[in-house]
């Protein structure tokens, strides 16, 4: 059963989205339960390999359409030729933090969404998004990468423009469908030389054989700055803020959730290169390393002076994203450079960069669901018009306080902990960077008291609110009870998923 | 002996190798301290002031005294604006949401990387 | 010769489909000249896989101990994938331009930028 898994995370997501058109022409509750349960299976199945993986260490592979799907390369070739999907540590944390969030996202959506005739194609398209986010996660093969990258892309440029109605939703879902179209044609180009040079999709293979011509340099940077484009990183950033604040509210989490994802493949892709060879992998974290002090500073300066409250979380989440990129690129700028470099701060960089991709994962998604619910109250975007919320809804209230202190990075909760490891470890590189990033984080602290003060605070407004379902109060507090859990106990996931996961990347 | 066992590991459980990060430890301290200033503040502070005077209320410090004051959000962080407004307009003008600028800078990222990297250029 | 003549083209559709793409206004165009990008990867990727003096690969009539070597055929089943894609991608696209159009009566991305500033 464990050796079929790999497929099956693609599969049962596929399953559903095919069966639910047809399930809710006839009952609209079923359709709601059956998405429930598939999103639960692949939940369950991923936390079920999760101590054999991570524990024992085991790597799972499978090879499509094979008699034995866990041989990977047959008997007489000397190279891998099916379609291959591979878990290992580093895929397992992202499937991990994908599925659970996945599922508290479709929970707060079943009842965000109001029912008309289109609710049908919201949890099509949703699940279908779950199935490209999967596929990403366990892709072996460039292609299979190529064709997951365009599934999650299609599914959620239907999503964004999901309320036809108004005048901005369907430009900002054409603007981003464009973005990703043409990011993944260079994407595909890039791959294009690569098969030119050695004849083989499979990423294990191209590890290996890679040397580093002219050719590969140039797919590097072709295969590189597409992912980078999807995930946020300044100069490429300007679509962000315009696809989030006209999509749905779980519909920009999700977005979120694929862009932490297309991050996944950035790491993959510069590890599989960098590790080969120092020449590459020296300039290349000095890149990342650029790029993310620059969208640090561009997103939260940004962000100071916006009075749409959707558009000053877009820009939140590209200034997070340049946290990201400096702990990874400090730790491959150092990973080949033949001294204790590595052992002594380079790892954990790493290890930092990777626990800010759960936090943020978690507490963004939480800040956006958080603005659903004030858009839904004050039928309106715009920070001018909205004051004191907080007399009558305190639940609301205590979530988005938390939500906005982990982000600014405010101790006892998980912000803090990752920002200071990123802060230790890059101090001992280069302390002007640590100062580039506590300051940032000041400013951080400075836009969400902003927000807290206009939407929250304030005379009270005449109407009361109504009184939130249960279920959109049950995923905001199970996404606040994981932020404050991380935060006073992070050794458990620092053990248990983050270090295998960094271990698995370097050592590959 | 058993207390040194003990106290092992307790050190254990709140110690991490490469972070000095003991939060159980200063969230008992905060709680501690918390209880301390309740139980103070009612043993001794005077609790005969009254709530309905002006001494409660804020204190604005201009020519208008009412309380239907409301400052909008876009006008907040005003003098922080103002100061840098010459970064703001640079910023401003860069970011037009035309969908053909998005693919601008993209190539414009794409050639500078591929003279970066393949040694041309630095 | 002729591999040349492949990658000429190619460089062709890229430079007209990137040149189209930056400074076409029409929404329509836009689509369009990303469908000529396309179409020149599509070209690229598949005369990866020339060989000279080779059959097409179908495996079945070819005779049993003659030396014949034929094109490889995994970008060829690659690009058909990718041509899907691209259908798909251009339904989408125009779907949403159509919406466009009827919500807001207009085509031109210069008067179409609704965001408000910050100031």
């Amino acid at each position: 059963m464990i050796k079929h898994i790999p497929i099956l995370l693609v599969a049962i997501p596929l399953l559903a989205a095919f069966m639910i058109p047809m399930i809710g022409m006839v009952n609209r509750t079923a359709r709601t339960i059956i998405g429930a349960i598939a999103l639960g299976m692949i939940l369950a199945a991923s936390y079920y390999i999760a101590g054999d993986v991570l524990v024992h260490g085991r790597i799972l592979y499978y090879m499509v359409g094979s008699s034995n799907p866990e041989i990977v390369t047959e008997h007489g070739l000397t190279f891998p030729i099916r379609i291959g999907l591979k878990i290992d540590p580093f895929s397992l944390f992202f499937i991990i933090m994908t599925t659970t969030l996945v599922f508290i996202f479709y929970l707060f959506s079943t009842q965000y969404i109001e029912e008309n005739e289109r609710k049908n194609y919201f949890i099509v398209l949703f699940i279908s998004m779950v199935a490209g986010m999967m596929g990403l996660c366990v892709a072996n093969d460039l292609f299979t990468f190529f064709v997951f990258l365009e599934i999650l892309s299609i599914s959620s440029a239907a999503l964004v423009a999901f309320r036809t109605e108004r005048k901005h939703p369907p430009y900002a879902g054409y603007k981003y469908m464009f973005v990703s179209a043409v990011a993944t044609s260079f994407f595909l180009l890039g791959i294009a030389f690569l098969y030119a040079q050695y004849g083989s999709f499979n990423i294990d293979y191209l590890k290996e054989a890679v040397r580093g011509t002219l050719l590969d340099k140039i797919a590097i940077v072709l295969l590189i700055i597409p992912l980078a484009m999807k995930s946020g990183v300044v100069p490429m950033h300007m679509w962000i803020p315009d696809t989030y604040s006209e999509a749905p509210a779980p519909i920009s989490a999700m977005v979120k959730l694929g862009s932490l994802i297309c991050l996944y493949g950035l790491l993959r892709i510069s590890f599989l290169f960098g590790l080969s060879h120092a020449h590459v992998s020296y300039p290349l974290g000095v890149l990342f390393i650029v790029f993310g002090i620059l969208s640090m500073f561009v997103g939260v300066t940004q962000a100071l002076v916006q009075k749409d409250v959707k558009r000053l979380m877009a820009f939140h989440a590209v200034s997070q994203v340049g946290y990201m990129l400096l702990g990874m690129g400090v730790g491959l700028t150092v990973v080949k450079s033949g001294d204790a470099s590595f052992a002594l701060f380079g790892k954990v960089a790493m290890i930092g960069g990777l626990l800010h991709v759960v936090n943020n994962a978690l507490y963004k998604g939480l800040l956006f669901l958080t603005s659903g619910v004030l858009v839904r109250h004050f039928k309106t975007r715009n920070l001018d018009a909205m004051h004191g919320l907080a007399h009558y809804d305190v639940f609301t209230t205590v979530i988005f306080m938390i939500a906005a202190l982990a982000i600014s990075g405010i101790p006892p909760l998980n912000g803090f902990v990752s920002k200071i490891i990123i802060y230790e470890s890059v101090f001992q590189y280069n302390p002007v960077l640590t100062l580039i990033a506590i300051f940032v984080s000041i400013l951080t602290l400075a836009s969400f008291m902003k927000v807290f003060y206009s939407a929250f605070l304030g005379m009270p407004s005449n109407k009361r609110p109504m009184e939130q379902p249960v279920l959109i109060k049950c995923s905001m507090l199970v996404l606040a009870v994981f932020i404050v859990v991380i935060g006073i106990y992070p050794q458990g996931i620092l053990k248990a998923l983050i270090e295998p996961a960094v271990n698995a990347l370097v050592n590959f | 002996m058993h207390w040194l066992i003990f106290r092992d590991r307790v050190m254990n459980i709140l110690h991490v190798e490469y972070l000095h990060w003991t939060p159980l430890f200063w969230l008992g301290i905060f709680i501690g301290l918390v209880v301390v200033v309740v139980i103070i503040s009612k043993l001794f502070f005077r609790n005969d002031y009254n709530t309905v005077d002006q001494q409660s209320l804020p204190f604005y410090s201009g020519t208008s005294n009412s309380l239907l004051q409301l400052i909008t959000a876009s006008s907040l962080y005003w003098g922080f604006k103002h100061t840098l407004d010459a970064y703001f307009l640079i910023i401003k003008k860069l970011f037009i949401s035309d969908v053909e600028d998005f693919i601008q800078w993209f190539i414009i990222i794409v050639a500078g990387m591929l003279l970066i990297l393949t040694g041309v250029l630095l | 010769m002729s591999a040349i003549v492949l990658y000429v083209t190619f460089i062709l559709l890229l430079t007209i489909g990137i040149i189209a793409l930056l400074f076409k206004r029409n929404l329509i165009k836009i689509v369009l000249a990303f469908n000529i990008l396309d179409s020149g990867i599509n070209l690229f990727f598949i005369s990866l896989g020339y060989r000279e003096n080779a059959m097409a690969p179908i495996f079945t009539l070819a005779p049993f101990d003659s030396v014949i070597t034929m094109v490889l055929p995994t970008p060829q089943a690659l690009i058909l994938t990718n041509i899907v894609i691209g259908f798909a991608t251009t339904a989408l696209m125009l779907g949403v331009a159509v919406l466009t159009y009827r919500n807001n009566n207009t085509l031109d991305t210069r008067k179409l930028r609704g965001v408000e500033e910050y100031d």
